[in-house]
């Protein structure tokens, strides 16, 4: 039953394509979309000047004020603070994450026969923490951040801690998911040479699966300084809150040199950890 | 420490055991040494270590990242504000919890709450499927193996201009996939807004941008690892790229780019939660509503709702990865 209705549904390569194009055209319909609305009014003169200014960038103030620093220096400095900010955000969630990843993966739990009270709390504790992790991962960061504001008000603090709650969540999920998909070979040989199941797991199955660890917690760090840009719009003076003054003026050559920056800081953070991971898995 | 984490290879350790019955202390202290020495040395490893132990610390260091003018006692009036107004309004006023689910429904229908959902979920699918499509069509020029003069490995004829040719296009595509991919949706929603409009277009057209930017990257990885040989047999009966994109490759890689377009679905409806922030009526638009008509308790519920939301997108798409990885075996 449950094969042929994959077959028929998943498995035939047109129905898929089919289904995807209905269903988002019912929702282009729900959502009242309308091409025509994309070149209506001055839409399409701004979008051609916006996309102009792609190609100059501005090096210097657009309408220079007398006495502000060097935009170049200001620009520097807001990816700096943004490099910063995701930074904090990471070195709290890494940790929170690794604590999370111990408790929800049964991929260290003993195999021999334990005590039915040490089986029980095990389960206890993975299903509160799946729940913790559930929780923590299904409200974005910036809903996040809008409810420590309203709660206690704007505060670094606050600010890094609602990026660190729902990143830690999604490591902890991730990085559950990859060492129990892993190849247990190590670990089982370890088990076998009469290695106990927890340091058969640290010295069996944590150093394999490292790499993948490792460049996974690189592409997060990658979204942290993405969402550190997107915080600049919530009052944190990172490149996003440059990008709003910017764009507040129609300063677009102003915001293309941020969206530059803010490019070559990613795609730096990615070879980095592109590089990383070759060199681990040699 | 990367070096303690190589030394580990227990499969090795283990066949050596069961050749020589005995193994003597002398024996095992060696073993153990070499294997020591033979650990990885890579420098830039150590060095990368380094250097992200110095920018940890410089980022906790360098001082407050915001001055906040908060005193402790503002702050904790504040939070006493929020928790107080937390419960739902006739639940606070009454003490009846039985009014609550009333209110609930109060929330989601006169509240706009189903009708925020819904189009949360509907900016998700058409975003994720106009990214899908333009990705696909991008996907030719992205791919390693195809987009040279040598596709797949085969030569014919003249490539004195097709190669430099090739060469461009492929790094071009690429590199328009790297860009839009560090564009965040939230940014690319506030630029578009200033120049669409607050339309739904705008926010589509930000989640758009930025997944196909993903979505090309592992289309592009997809078209790479696929088995070759099929599309090869289908050049070499004289097809062009094209034809070995349309009829060898991309049915043998189907399944995996259905997983990444769920994968990528999953993150639209969890993006396009908060993109209502900017003006256009999702759930985000009724949180940030309800926080400035200091309705907490609406805002607290509406934060709930956006994250069973997610969860059931979430739960939508792990079904749907699963039933296909399933096939693929």
């Amino acid at each position: 039953m449950t094969a042929s209705l994959r077959q028929r549904f998943l498995g035939s390569r047109r129905g898929t394509l089919l289904g995807i194009g209905i269903a988002a055209a019912i929702c282009a319909w729900l959502l009242g979309l309308d091409p025509r609305r994309l070149v209506e009014g001055n839409s399409l003169k701004l979008a051609g000047e916006f996309l102009a200014a792609a190609f100059r960038p501005a090096l210097d103030y657009e309408s220079p004020v007398d006495g502000a620093p060097p935009f170049l220096l200001v620009a520097v400095q807001s990816v700096l603070i943004t490099l910063r900010f995701a930074l904090l955000a990471m070195t709290v969630a890494v940790p929170c994450a690794i604590i999370l990843t111990f408790f929800s993966t049964t991929a260290w739990w003993p195999n021999r026969s334990v005590p039915l009270w040490l089986k029980a709390a095990l389960r206890g504790t993975y299903i509160v923490t799946r729940a913790v992790i559930a929780f923590a991962r299904s409200i974005h960061e910036l809903i996040w951040g809008l409810l420590f504001i309203t709660a206690v008000g704007l505060s670094s603090e606050a600010g890094v801690i609602a990026v660190a709650i729902p990143f830690s969540g999604i490591l902890a999920k991730i990085y559950a998911e990859m060492l129990e998909e892993h190849a247990r070979d190590s670990q089982e040989a370890l088990e076998a040479i009469g290695a106990g199941s927890f340091p058969a797991f640290v010295f069996g199955l944590v150093p394999r699966a490292l790499p993948d660890l490792v460049s996974y917690t690189f592409y997060r760090l990658e979204c942290a300084l993405r969402t550190a840009a997107v915080f600049g719009f919530i009052g944190i003076e990172t490149i996003g809150y440059r990008i709003k003054l910017a764009s507040d003026e129609f300063h677009y050559r102003e915001i293309w040199t941020y969206l530059y920056l803010l490019f070559a800081a990613i795609a730096l953070i990615e070879w980095w950890g592109a590089s990383i991971r070759k060199r681990l898995r040699d | 420490m990367v070096g303690r984490k190589h030394s580990q290879t227990p499969p090795r350790l283990n066949h050596k055991m069961t050749q020589a019955t005995a193994i003597t202390t002398t024996q095992r202290a060696e073993r153990i040494a070499q294997l020591h020495r033979a650990r990885s040395k890579s420098w830039f490893l150590r060095i990368s270590l380094v250097i992200i132990a110095a920018l940890v610390l410089w980022s906790w260091s360098a001082g407050e990242l915001y001055q906040s003018y908060l005193t402790p006692a503002q702050k904790q009036a504040n939070l006493e504000r929020f928790l107080n107004r937390m419960t739902p309004l006739p639940v606070r006023d009454t003490g009846d919890w039985s009014l609550a689910l009333p209110w609930v429904g109060k929330q989601l229908g006169e509240g706009k709450g189903i009708e925020a959902s819904i189009r949360t979920f509907s900016l998700a699918t058409v975003a994720a499927a106009l990214s899908g499509l333009c990705a696909l069509a991008l996907l030719p020029g992205a791919a390693r193996n195809l987009a040279t003069s040598e596709p797949l490995g085969m030569t014919s004829g003249y490539r004195k201009v097709s190669r430099p040719l090739w060469y461009m296009g492929n790094k071009i595509t690429r590199a328009l996939f790297v860009f839009t991919r560090s564009l965040p949706e939230y940014v690319l929603g506030f630029l578009l807004i200033s120049i669409f409009g607050p339309d739904p277009w705008a926010l589509v057209l930000a989640l758009a941008i930025h997944n196909f930017g993903i979505l090309g990257r592992l289309g592009a990885e997809v078209i790479e690892n696929a088995p070759q040989e099929p599309a090869q047999t289908v050049m070499v009966h004289g097809g062009g790229r094209l034809g070995a994109y349309l009829a060898a490759l991309l049915p043998e890689s189907f399944n995996r780019m259905v997983v990444y377009f769920f994968y990528r679905w999953e993150t639209c409806v969890r993006e396009a939660t908060v993109l209502g922030m900017l003006g256009v009526i999702s759930l985000g638009y009724l949180v940030v509503a309800a926080k400035s008509g200091r309705a907490f308790d609406q805002m607290v519920f509406f934060v709930l709702l956006g994250g069973a939301i997610v969860l059931i997108g979430d739960l939508i798409s792990g079904l749907v990865r699963r039933l296909l990885r399933f096939e693929r075996k």
